[in-house]
């Protein structure tokens, strides 16, 4: 029998992300929200119709959007109760019990997350990208990078759901993360809006708001899918730095809080 | 060496908007050793659950420290010595048994094939083979004990602590981990049991522990902390005739009438049992049952729990 006073934390962190991630591919809801996603996607096609010559535009940002909605509404829902479940079931009797860290207990939790948001988007892009090619409509490699960048925005917001999860319940967590998102996705303009009509109050809260929003306009290329413009690879990279960054300070913020808290 | 070391444990919870402080602890000390069962009994409320969440890192002690194989509580290398079932387990209900104890089995850092022999081994151990494959969310009650015992076993640790085992079993499932609790002081294992039937621990601790609002009151092993003394002596006779009951009620012994035939006896200590026993046998009764009740844990118990009512 192995008996490591520290067992190998790749693995510890392996065996919570897959069972993660298996517990939300066997889950029924998640595979009504995919067919019904699926369904909004292909709809696009109707909705296309309607349009004059633009159809194909039409196609490509109802898809993307119908994606990004998706993605993000998992992400919420799925982020929420990815801690809280645990505990109200009582399922992490079993594991904080073992010889795991709390922190990478989370981190584990939110990777089989992260993992199941690339499934998720891998399934919708390719309904997408199907349609496109049947119709025989033009590609461009903007798409896979609007892809990319809204996989970027989902871990944000799984990861926020996941930081208040650490504290708070589902309902709670649910409401303050739709919440930020919003406010994430209104970032230019709210910044806009300090800049030009905001008050000296505005103008004092801003700064701090800046650093703790997190800046979600980073995740959209709505015009450069319409019109198949493509963007630089360094802009993603870009983007990409910034999403990680962001997820992983409010997963090390939801350790912190996390690992003081008693299972009453 | 001690396996499992506890002294002056406490905890209070605050609980509601208002704070409010609810003492769930006050002082637990007690210790476990090698090869030994341990029993903390104790009512409803007592503190039991709560000695057992601080002993395995759920929830952190206000006060007293303790270890477990010489590593303080709580920390990693202390848990890893630990195998815990808790009382009226939840587990994933989307695994199977086979794939739950191989995740437990891989947070615990075994590799694959070790994994999967010791699944195998355990689920026929705790009498779960016929439903390895079944979704956790098919498992009855007593089902998901089983497996709750299995998880706690996977990786063949020395000390095992068990909520309440018993809950929820049939007499089957009972006498499996009687059997298993055995199996594991013969392996020279150590095992921490609470729980408030005192029959079942009665039945397989060495030692005990008594817990009272919060403070183990003694500790020790059974037959050092029961009282030696009769407590009680019934006898029962046959054809005693009811003239010579004012000679037994004279004795201090009670008389009972049982159907038509019989009588009970009943004294509170053995010598005048005995002499009504012998004057019952002279005016020719037949003896069909005689019994002197010792001390028994629930009377123990009930002795220190009205002690320290009488304190408090």
């Amino acid at each position: 029998m192995t008996r490591e006073v520290s067992p190998p934390m790749g693995r510890q962190l392996g065996a919570i992300a897959w069972n993660t991630f298996r517990a939300a591919i066997r889950s029924r809801v998640l595979h009504g929200i995919v067919v019904l996603a699926a369904a909004l996607v292909l709809s696009s096609l109707a909705v296309g119709q309607l349009s004059v010559d633009n159809d194909a535009r039409v196609i490509r940002d109802m898809g993307t959007s119908f994606i990004s909605l998706t993605v993000v509404a998992v992400a919420i829902f799925s982020g929420v109760s990815l801690l809280q479940a645990e505990v109200q079931r009582k399922t992490i009797y079993t594991i904080v019990t073992k010889p795991v860290s709390r922190g990478l207990f989370i981190f584990g939790k939110f990777l089989g997350l992260a993992l199941t948001l690339l499934v998720i988007e891998a399934v919708l892009g390719g309904v997408l990208l199907l349609l496109i090619a049947v119709r025989g409509d033009p590609f461009g490699v903007v798409l896979i990078q609007s892809l990319l960048l809204t996989l970027g925005e989902g871990l944000v917001v799984a990861a926020i759901a996941t930081f208040f999860s650490s504290f708070s319940t589902p309902v709670t967590s649910g409401v303050v993360t739709f919440g930020l998102f919003v406010l994430g996705r209104l970032w230019e303009a709210l910044h806009r809006y300090a800049e030009t009509a905001g008050g000296e109050a505005l103008q004092l809260v801003m700064p701090v708001a800046e650093v703790l929003l997190p800046d979600l306009t980073l995740g959209r290329a709505d015009l450069e899918v319409a019109y198949l413009i493509p963007l630089h690879w360094s802009y993603v990279a870009y983007a990409a730095g910034y999403d990680l960054c962001y997820a992983g300070v409010a997963l090390l913020l939801a350790s912190l809080i996390f690992a003081r808290r008693d299972f009453v | 060496m001690v396996v499992l070391k506890a002294a002056g444990l406490a905890k209070t919870y605050r609980i509601g908007f208002w704070r409010k402080k609810v003492v769930a602890l006050r002082d637990a000390t007690f210790d476990v050793r090698p090869n030994e069962v341990f029993g903390l009994i104790g009512p409803n409320g007592a503190g039991k659950t709560t000695t057992i969440k601080i002993l395995t890192g759920l929830v952190t002690a206000d006060a007293g420290e303790g270890s477990l194989l010489g590593r303080p509580l709580g920390t990693v290398g202390a848990r890893h010595a630990l195998g815990y079932l808790p009382e009226q387990p939840y587990f994933y209900e989307h695994l199977t048994a086979e794939e739950l104890l191989d995740y437990y089995g891989a947070l615990y850092g075994m590799d694959r094939p070790t994994r999967q022999r010791r699944a195998a081994e355990l689920i026929e151990q705790v009498g779960l083979g016929h439903a390895s494959d079944r979704p956790i969310r098919k498992f009855s009650k007593g089902m998901m004990q089983r497996a709750g015992l299995a998880q706690a076993l996977i990786h063949d640790p020395e000390l095992v602590i068990l909520d309440e085992p018993k809950t929820g079993l049939d007499p089957i499932g009972r006498a499996q981990v009687d059997a298993i609790i055995r199996d594991l002081k013969a392996q020279g294992k150590a095992v921490f049991f609470a729980s408030h039937i005192l029959s079942d621990v009665e039945k397989v601790c060495d030692r005990v522990g008594i817990m009272v609002r919060g403070k183990v009151r003694d500790v020790g092993p059974l037959d050092k902390l029961l009282n030696a003394k009769v407590l009680e002596v019934e006898v029962l006779v046959e054809g005693l005739d009811e003239a010579r009951r004012p000679e037994i009620e004279a004795l201090g012994v009670t008389w009972e009438r049982r159907g038509e035939e019989q009588v009970l006896l009943r004294a509170e200590a053995a010598p005048p049992a005995r002499e009504a026993l012998a004057l019952a046998v002279r005016a020719g009764a037949a003896v069909r049952g005689y019994e002197e009740r010792r001390e028994h844990l629930e009377d123990l118990f009930l002795r220190m729990a009205k002690g320290q009512g009488d304190d408090a």
